[in-house]
């Protein structure tokens, strides 16, 4: 009991820790608190469904759902962000939030409210690892997330690439004195960070099922997450991620899962309390 | 020295103080006595922990050490709206105004601690609202006249030359009826004419009972017009004494003054 | 200029004086229980404004507090049979200590952080009032609130009770204009502006946010409190994150720090959301593309946008004085 509890709280953060990983990288860079991160999932997700529909592989369909969430992103960012890359951090958020409404009532339109199934080829097999029983899913999405992860925090610890969008997520100003193309990275953060969530989307959509509104709830747990490993730190989301599947996996199975979401934003308000800069961050005085 | 300080009151210490960021202070055990009507001049090289000092005096730094009095008050977590409740008030180095305000609103702003904010009187707009608000507004005006700006009162910020700004920016600290004003390089970026008015500015202020405390990069300025200067370098305290003692001392001569001759 | 005003204030007087009264003309149905709705979010949108426009602090769970103004009252009118009047008075405080309540931690944050919490806060009282059902009645919420009397007249009908609606309106607005016009108005745009100003100048920061939090809520209650007693009939859905955005939204794209903008916000956004019930199924989609292209078009806000544009269409006649100056000059107008 507990310690299925263990596994599938773990499962549910590799989720979680991908999907916060790109609201962070784009928090960090843009200033945005992105409030379409989750519907990007659903896009990801209804990529799949549809590709699957077209007798396509699984894992080639979550391949594409990544793509094909970039390319939504790449739209959305042009339409919506990149005209108020000078104004002020509030308007991005409600333009984001307009997006959301936006991608969740087109879904609906398109493919109607009721949940779709997506097949894969893993998903009724469970394999038993001393005593916890873990669907090969579950290990599939465990395993791409972490993998994920890891090469995103490579790219921007180890890469020219990465050291700039650090640069620009720093000090956008100074990054473009030096030649950085902050425009340019900023968009190439935010494509990159929504085709993570859409490949999230993909591989939830055979556990979860795939509807219209499924990314809001993810979007909140994405932002208590990063809330929780500090706005803008790759690390702290991908720990923080963990550390809220675990939460919400024992709030389920001792408590009760009505108030999940209660529960997790309490905790988010502990944390804004006695932490605001989050678990692993250190605090950064404000300049007079 | 000695005859001074018995003349003068003590209305403002600071024993040991010492602020450290990191693995550095920043501040290190500074202590410093302000008295009734005087020009204190704090000096120091570039990075010698001037500003750092200068925030703890007002609040907005808290020391790792050492604490502060204000008329024998120990103030043990000072708050900083708090040291502007006990007489205290300054300025920024980098003028600090609301810039979607009129410069009168700027200074009324100062007026704040004596407003009338009694949610009733506000709502029903009694007599006694209307008075305080008309007083205060009348003594704004007379500070704006007084820093020779009355002119531009109903001007918005952003239309103000760096002079001008800084003249409300001390409108507005002395708006808060201090004993103390502490000003963060009022000339910085002044011309010298510039720099001279506002030099006969602070001995006004002077002259109505308020104690300065002068922080300025210009060496002239601050010498001809304090009564007492504290030299910082490096965090630490290295002299304290009249405006000719300082410039007679090696030790300061050497971290500071140097070449410049002409002090 | 004090001569000015007095016209500008009967004027204004008279408007609400003719609003109230004219509203008890509306003989359309539809159009009356627009009208209703539009006016209790308008109050909404108002006390929204308070905190993201005059305070500078940002709220995207003021459904929270709309919420516990609806439940409040419906609670105590139902479970305990409190006449409705007595029930408005417990709502509006309890709201506005819950303001209180909420303010004491979020205070200390800032921009996004400021913005989760607040969210959190929304999702919190939500999540609350769809599962303590003993309290709530959960997902089916409560039914049969009394509809009140004002003195004799039941507010029943649809035309008496807009016009109590637009009365609290009004009051409303008198409400945020004094207290917006007053050092406590000041302070709020200080620490608005710069915090650093205000701890300088002697505002005790959190104090005032916290004054602002208290009353944003106690407002919110009062809408919440109106539309339980409109309604007869409350449950979650109506108090959710959606609620919350769309309020934000209308106040930012009216125009915050204003007192017309939210206003302007409201009768556009209630406009287009009745007008967009054509579309049926893409009436969201167009709703969040409208939302979008707004935001991107004009971020400072429909209302000031067209008040410096009228503004800037004057100074142009009167070429003699500067720009700066005028424009200056007009922006004054906004704050008083």
């Amino acid at each position: 009991m507990f310690s299925q509890m263990v596994v599938n709280g773990l499962a549910n953060g590799a989720l979680y820790a991908l999907i916060a990983l790109g609201l962070t990288l784009i928090y960090g860079v843009m200033n945005l608190s992105n409030f379409a991160q989750g519907e990007f999932a659903m896009v990801g997700a209804f990529a799949a469904y549809f590709l699957k529909q077209l007798h396509m592989g699984y894992l080639l369909t979550v391949i594409l759902s990544f793509a094909v969430a970039g390319v939504v992103g790449l739209i959305c960012y042009f339409l919506a962000f990149y005209p108020l890359r000078r104004s002020n951090p509030l308007n991005m958020m409600l333009s984001s939030m307009g997006v959301s409404i936006f991608l969740v009532n087109l879904s609906q339109y398109i493919f109607s409210p009721t949940p779709k199934v997506v097949e894969t080829p893993f998903s009724d097999q469970s394999i038993q690892i001393l005593g916890v029983y873990l669907s090969e899913q579950r290990l599939l999405i465990v395993i791409v997330s972490l993998v994920l992860c890891g090469l995103t925090y490579w790219v921007l610890e180890r890469s020219k690439f990465g050291r700039s969008v650090r640069a620009a997520s720093i000090d956008p100003d100074t990054a473009m004195l030096y030649g950085i193309p902050t425009n340019k990275i900023s968009m190439i953060t935010f494509v990159v960070g929504v085709a993570l969530t859409g490949i999230a989307g993909a591989l939830t959509a055979p556990i979860y099922n795939v509807f219209p509104t499924m990314g809001i709830s993810l979007t909140l747990k994405a932002f208590v997450v990063v809330v929780l490993g500090g706005m803008g730190n790759i690390v702290g989301a991908i720990l923080g991620g963990f550390i809220i599947g675990l939460i919400e996996s024992f709030s389920a199975g001792y408590i009760s899962t009505g108030f999940q979401d209660a529960i997790v934003f309490t905790i988010l308000f502990l944390v804004l309390i006695f932490r605001p800069q989050g678990i692993l961050s250190k605090v950064r005085g404000e300049k007079v | 020295m000695e005859r001074m300080s018995l003349m003068n009151k003590v209305i403002m210490s600071a024993s040991n103080i010492s602020v450290r960021f990191g693995g550095l202070w920043a501040v290190k055990d500074v202590n410093m006595e302000v008295e009734t009507n005087q020009v204190h001049g704090v000096m120091g090289p570039n990075g010698a922990g001037k500003s750092t000092f200068l925030n703890v005096l007002s609040g907005l730094q808290q020391p790792s050490n050492g604490y502060l009095k204000i008329s024998n008050q120990k103030i043990v977590k000072g708050k900083p709206w708090k040291m502007t409740e006990l007489g205290l008030s300054r300025s920024f180095q980098t003028v600090r105004l609301l810039p979607e305000m009129s410069v009168l609103e700027n200074v009324l702003v100062g007026g704040h601690l004596y407003a009338s904010k009694n949610p009733l009187n506000i709502l029903l707009r009694t007599k006694k609202y209307r008075n305080t608000e008309k007083v205060l507004t009348e003594k704004a005006c007379d500070l704006l006249r007084m820093m020779g700006i009355e002119a531009k009162a109903d001007q918005k910020i952003t239309g103000l030359s760096l002079q001008e700004r800084r003249r409300v920016e001390i409108a507005r600290s002395l708006m808060t009826e201090p004993r103390i004003l502490l000003l963060d390089e009022p000339c910085a970026g002044l011309n010298p004419h510039e720099t001279d008015k506002i030099a006969q500015m602070i001995l006004t202020i002077k002259s109505r009972g308020i104690s300065v405390i002068l922080v300025e990069h210009n060496v002239r300025m601050i010498l001809s017009i304090s009564d007492k200067i504290l030299v910082l370098d490096h965090g630490r305290k290295i002299a304290e004494g009249s405006p000719t003692d300082i410039t007679k001392d090696e030790g300061v001569i050497k971290a500071y003054l140097g070449g410049a001759a002409h002090a | 200029m004090t001569r000015a005003r007095k016209i500008y204030f009967l004027a204004i007087a008279a408007i609400c004086i003719f609003g109230v009264y004219g509203s008890l003309y509306l003989q359309n149905l539809y159009l009356l229980r627009v009208a209703i709705l539009a006016v209790i979010t308008a109050i909404l949108a108002l006390s929204v404004d308070i905190l993201v426009g005059y305070t500078g602090q940002i709220s995207l769970g003021q459904a929270g507090f709309f919420g516990i103004g609806a439940y409040v009252m419906g609670i105590l009118n139902t479970n305990f049979h409190l006449p409705f009047w007595i029930s408005l008075v417990f709502a509006i405080l309890f709201t506005g200590f819950v303001g209180f309540v909420l303010g004491l931690p979020t205070t200390k944050l800032k921009g996004h952080f400021l913005g989760i919490a607040t969210m959190g806060f929304g999702v919190i009282v939500n999540g609350v009032l769809n599962n303590w059902t003993s309290v709530t009645g959960g997902p089916n919420g409560i039914r049969g609130i009394e509809t009140p009397y004002f003195f004799s007249i039941s507010l029943e009908y649809g035309n008496y009770f807009l016009g109590f609606a637009l009365a609290s309106l009004f009051v409303v607005i008198l409400l945020i204009f004094l207290i917006v016009h007053s050092p406590i108005g000041r302070a709020w745009r200080c620490l608005r502006q710069d915090e650093i100003t205000a701890y300088v100048a002697g505002i005790n920061v959190y104090k005032y946010k916290l004054i602002a939090f208290m009353l944003s809520g106690g407002i919110a209650g009062y809408a919440g409190s109106l539309f339980a007693g409109y309604m007869t009939f409350i449950s979650p859905e109506t108090f959710d994150l959606n609620q919350s955005i769309s309020l934000i939204t209308t106040v930012i794209m009216g125009g915050s720090g204003t007192l017309l903008g939210p206003l302007l916000g409201t009768a556009i956004l209630s406009f287009v959301n009745e007008w967009l019930r054509n579309f049926s199924e893409l009436r969201l989609v167009i709703y969040g593309f409208i939302l979008v292209t707004m935001i991107t078009l004009l971020p400072e806000g429909i209302y000031p946008f067209f008040k410096r544009k009228i503004l800037f269409f004057f100074t142009s006649k009167k070429k003699k004085r500067s720009i700066e100056t005028e424009g200056s000059n007009g922006k004054d107008v906004v704050n008083e």
